[in-house]
């Protein structure tokens, strides 16, 4: 780990609930950290400090496991490679802070989760639909939704 | 529509002309591969199906076998189906060449009533036929075919389909315009044999 | 009757122009609304979503090999690339060992397919542009390509080549000879696109200094590919972070330093030389063997866990992000495409620039509507 890389992730580790080093050639990253969702707009200011750049942002649907919205982003360097995968569980309904003011991807990013899994972003410039059509009135990926079972008790009731 | 001019009694055209050198319709023999006379509709049919215009309207993967078939190799302007037209109000016929998303049906509506008639559609692979690859229970993006929002003349199955198959569901398209009134779908393949 | 006094203010004279989801730049179902003062844009808006096929649920609905078909139709000008680099992420993540024949002709048929992309790009961008002729020469080099790989693998668009662990059909001496009489084909075609393209005075003014993206925004919008290229950055996944034996070849990864269309143009024809390059390297290196692993995973389970892969298609960085837990049908699978990020800069890019520059700019980043929409 080079020194930029090392001091990036002490930063995040002081900002962070946990840390730890992750197996790259296993799962692909080379940190992990868990944070708590308020602290995100300073995570990225941080990741933002050091020269990385914004891979994505997207949300995974652990309400059954965890009863949380997993919001995931994944931080690179351009120059020699260091991915972080930063975690935030949201509780289901809160809102999580935008860092568009950071990133300007997020602008997408963030319109995204909110599109298919009704993720609200706070300070989100215009935080609407982007993916399905804008009069849909549901969140495509939460894992209630669109389920194959429903269909077919549908179609056997 | 009207028949060309009314009848004119036998006797006045075959008068100077030996019998056996004219056909039914009065055409002298040495005229008779240059000159076609027939129900005004049926030359108009001739002329609509050997010069379509499709409307240059790729939504997805089969887009690009679509303008492979309008490239040079598979050339789509031999069958005078050539000129792609960016306008709906120019276009005779509209190649469905990609998946339908709900978010994109009331557009292709659109487009579709802003095409003047006579227009035909032509469905170009899976997933305008019914849904395709992305046809699951309980999907929820997708319209499981082109043929729920516009009618469709010509289906074309393949994923994509190869632009010979376009080519060949473009013929079969023209032969179907030419048959006019008459056309029969289970005389088999038409033009194409 | 009283002339009302109508107040003069900056709106007055701004109309809102929509274009597309259905024109005639080739760039599938893009909508585009520009507000307009005469020619100059003063803001641009992309509305997405009308390609949207839900490819991320459908990953969430069946298990990982049902969903290798789904890969190539995600961006279907780099089909084999997404193809093969899913199952390169799935060897990844659940260890399994890809023999050397295997991994050489996955090179082969990801440089060509990325010949290929760039290819109709090039066309496409002339056509854009009001150029017809590229178009039809670019596609019959194409359609060559094509045909190679239609030979080998049954599909001229949307392959499903790869297995975990391989790949399904073998080549054979016909294919080696015909990639490489295509090589010295593309190598005799790229001058004469230079004379064509290149120098045309009509080209050089609609793109020389149009549409710049510099270094910023680029990091701002995560843009990567050709356009993070064209600008000085030299990043590329294949050299960053390399996979299937990348790292064992040796090509140069080309950068120019504008950031306007016509550098992002000279991008991609280099590109095109140095995957030639790659593909001459790897025929010749092309060893015996096997091109499956003799004993096939059975089934695909990751343990619990997240995972991340990265390729480089013709658009740029290409990742696979993967929540599984434990079982055979992944939990989530986030498809990060790269046309995402790089159409997400054009309402910066395309302030204060106009109309008809709006079809070079767009034409020169290269988009993929089905990667973007999913």
């Amino acid at each position: 780990m080079s020194e930029a890389g090392a001091s990036l992730y002490d930063a995040l580790a002081a900002l962070a609930e946990s840390s730890a080093e992750s197996d790259y050639a296993k799962d692909g990253f080379h940190h992990r950290h868990k944070v708590a969702a308020p602290k995100l707009p300073d995570i990225a200011a941080l990741c933002h400090e050091h020269g990385y750049v914004l891979e994505m942002i997207t949300c995974e649907d652990q309400r059954e496991a965890h009863d949380a919205m997993r919001l995931v982003y994944t931080f690179n360097r351009l120059s020699a490679v260091d991915r972080h995968l930063i975690q935030a569980d949201l509780p289901p309904g809160q809102e999580a802070p935008s860092i568009v003011g950071v990133y300007h991807a997020a602008d997408w990013f963030e319109r995204e989760v909110y599109d298919m899994y009704g993720v609200r972003f706070a300070g989100h410039p215009e935080l609407k639909r982007i993916l399905l059509p804008d009069d849909a009135d549901f969140f495509a990926l939460l894992k209630d939704f669109g389920r194959i079972e429903d269909a077919e008790q549908e179609a056997e009731s | 529509m009207a028949k060309l001019g009314p009848k004119r009694p036998p006797g006045l055209i075959t008068a100077s002309v030996q019998p056996s050198l004219t056909r039914q319709d009065g055409v002298p023999l040495e005229a008779q591969p240059y000159v076609r006379l027939a129900p005004l509709e049926d030359l108009l049919n001739a002329a609509r199906s050997n010069s379509l215009w499709p409307l240059t309207f790729g939504l997805a993967c089969c887009a690009i076998e679509m303008m492979a078939a309008g490239a040079s190799k598979y050339d789509l302007d031999r069958f005078g189906a050539g000129v792609f037209r960016p306008s709906a109000r120019q276009a005779d016929v509209m190649i469905f060449a990609g998946t339908i998303s709900k978010k994109m049906a009331p557009v292709i509506k659109q487009l579709w009533d802003q095409m003047p008639s006579p227009k035909w559609s032509i469905a170009m692979g899976g997933c305008t036929i019914d849904g395709g690859p992305f046809k699951y229970p309980n999907q929820y993006a997708i319209v499981e075919g082109a043929d729920h929002i516009v009618p469709v003349d010509v289906y074309i199955p393949g994923c994509p389909p190869r632009p010979e198959a376009l080519i060949n569901g473009i013929l079969q398209l023209k032969a179907k315009i030419k048959a006019g009134r008459k056309f029969d779908p289970n005389a088999g393949e038409g033009e194409t044999k | 009757m009283k002339i009302p006094d109508v107040p003069r203010d900056a709106d007055r004279d701004t109309f809102y122009l929509n274009m597309g989801p259905q024109h005639p730049s080739m760039h599938g179902v893009l909508r585009m609304v520009l507000k307009l003062r005469g020619e100059q844009i003063l803001e641009a808006e992309a509305v997405i979503g009308y390609a949207h096929r839900a490819h991320e649920k459908m990953a969430e609905n069946r298990n990982y090999l049902m969903f290798l078909p789904n890969t190539s139709r995600v961006d279907y000008l780099s089909g084999m690339i997404y193809n093969l680099g899913y199952c390169q992420a799935i060897e990844k993540w659940m260890g399994i060992e890809v023999p050397e024949r295997a991994r050489t002709i996955r090179i082969i048929a990801n440089e060509l397919n990325r010949i290929s992309s760039h290819l109709l790009w090039f066309g496409t961008f002339l056509l854009d542009l009001g150029g017809v002729t590229p178009f039809l020469y670019c596609f019959d080099d194409r359609e060559e390509i094509l045909d190679i790989l239609d030979q080998v693998t049954g599909s001229r668009l949307t392959y499903n080549y790869g297995r975990f662990g391989g790949v399904t059909v073998d080549v054979d001496d016909a294919f080696c000879q015909r990639t490489t009489a295509f090589l010295a084909r593309l190598r005799e075609r790229l001058p004469r696109y230079e004379d064509l393209v290149r120098g045309n005075i009509i080209f050089r003014e609609r793109c020389d200094g149009v549409g710049v993206m510099d270094q910023h925004t680029c990091f701002q919008h995560s843009v990567t590919g050709p356009c993070l290229r064209a600008c000085g950055i030299e990043y590329d996944v294949r050299k960053a972070e390399p996979y299937g034996g990348y790292d064992e070849y040796d090509f140069e990864v080309p950068t120019a330093s504008e950031g306007d269309c016509l550098a992002r143009y000279d991008v991609r024809v280099r590109e095109m030389e140095q995957s030639a390059r790659i593909i001459e390297q790897a025929l010749e290196r092309l060893p015996d063997g096997p091109i499956l692993p003799a004993k096939m995973k059975k089934k695909v389970k990751p343990k619990a866990g997240e995972y991340y892969f990265a390729c480089e298609s013709a658009r740029g960085h290409f990742g696979i992000y993967l929540v599984s837990d434990g079982s055979d049908i992944p939990f989530k699978m986030k498809l990060r495409t790269p046309s995402f990020s790089n159409l997400s800069s054009m309402p910066e890019v395309l302030r204060n620039t106009s109309v008809a520059d709006t079809i070079a700019i767009i034409g020169s980043v290269d988009v993929v509507m089905p990667e973007i929409d999913r």
